[in-house]
């Protein structure tokens, strides 16, 4: 089970209202890099994971993108409070306003909806933390886009936080990867699925 | 929110994180000696930071003393920017 801590990761206070870069930023809610596509990612994933390593690794990264899901939901909630139609539609937002209004929803930058389809839970674990280090690579590339389209430093400040744990991620699941290619004992560890043939 | 209970936010903040990320470390290297060691001090200073903060400025947890009254409801909310 999972209780909720009454706090951010990282704090998010924002002074300047900017809708537009909010709907930049809201593909890291639900787009196809983004951190619900992350969290739902490694939490499904853990079942099929052959080492106690790799079930706590996938549970606690997976945990850590729920509270990145509700810092990047705080910026979108700061980026968009108390604007007039009239100013949410001179910063490209009108759009999105009239299906949502000033509500959270997981949404691409493009507006394409959050779909399952943008992760695998693949039930082999050398296919499925291959798949999570390339996530936690685009999530960090998705994080080096939307840094250079901001230039206010109360936005760049959580940005960069969660970039750099993209690449922290990325470290631990290479460390997870090579310890289940080890635990398989010879040069070809594609040869059978650990999590369904042993 | 006054600048001091932000200023106390923020350290249950750092202390928090310092304990998240020695546990990701320690799930890839759980018989590390001196991450166990550096894991069990976060552990403290966060437990510490985060009763001291509930105390005085509400619960961040349900099973503050103070979630028994009507903190968890009335204090702010991550997002909201006096959060």
């Amino acid at each position: 089970m999972w209780r909720y801590e009454k706090r951010l990761q990282f704090p998010v206070r924002i002074v300047t209202p900017n809708a537009r870069l909010a709907k930049a930023i809201v593909s890291q809610l639900g787009g196809p890099d983004g951190e619900l596509s992350a969290s739902l990612r490694y939490l499904n994933q853990r079942y099929a994971m052959p080492t106690r390593e790799n079930m706590a690794l996938l549970t606690d990264i997976g945990t850590e993108e729920l509270g990145h899901m509700e810092i990047i939901s705080a910026i979108i909630r700061q980026l968009t409070r108390n604007l007039t139609a009239d100013q949410l539609r001179a910063q490209g937002f009108d759009d999105y306003y009239v299906d949502h209004t000033g509500g959270i929803w997981p949404q691409a930058a493009s507006g394409a909806a959050f779909t399952a389809a943008y992760f695998q839970s693949k039930g082999d674990p050398i296919t499925d933390l291959s798949e999570d280090m390339a996530a936690e690579q685009k999530a960090r590339t998705t994080y080096d886009n939307l840094i250079r389209l901001a230039d206010d430093p109360d936005v760049l400040a959580p940005l960069r936080f969660l970039r750099e744990r993209e690449i922290v991620h990325y470290q631990r699941f290479g460390e997870a990867l090579r310890a289940v290619a080890e635990s398989m004992g010879g040069p070809n560890y594609y040869a059978i699925n650990p999590a369904f043939d042993l | 929110m006054s600048a001091e209970a932000m200023a106390a936010l923020r350290g249950v903040m750092i202390e928090g994180f310092a304990l998240d990320e020695a546990r990701l470390f320690l799930d890839t290297h759980p018989g590390d000696a001196a991450a166990q060691g550096f894991y069990a001090q976060a552990q403290a200073a966060y437990a510490a930071a985060e009763e001291a903060y509930a105390a005085q400025y509400g619960p961040l947890r349900i099973d503050d003393p103070a979630a028994a009254g009507s903190g968890w409801v009335c204090a702010p909310w991550p997002w909201e920017t006096e959060g």
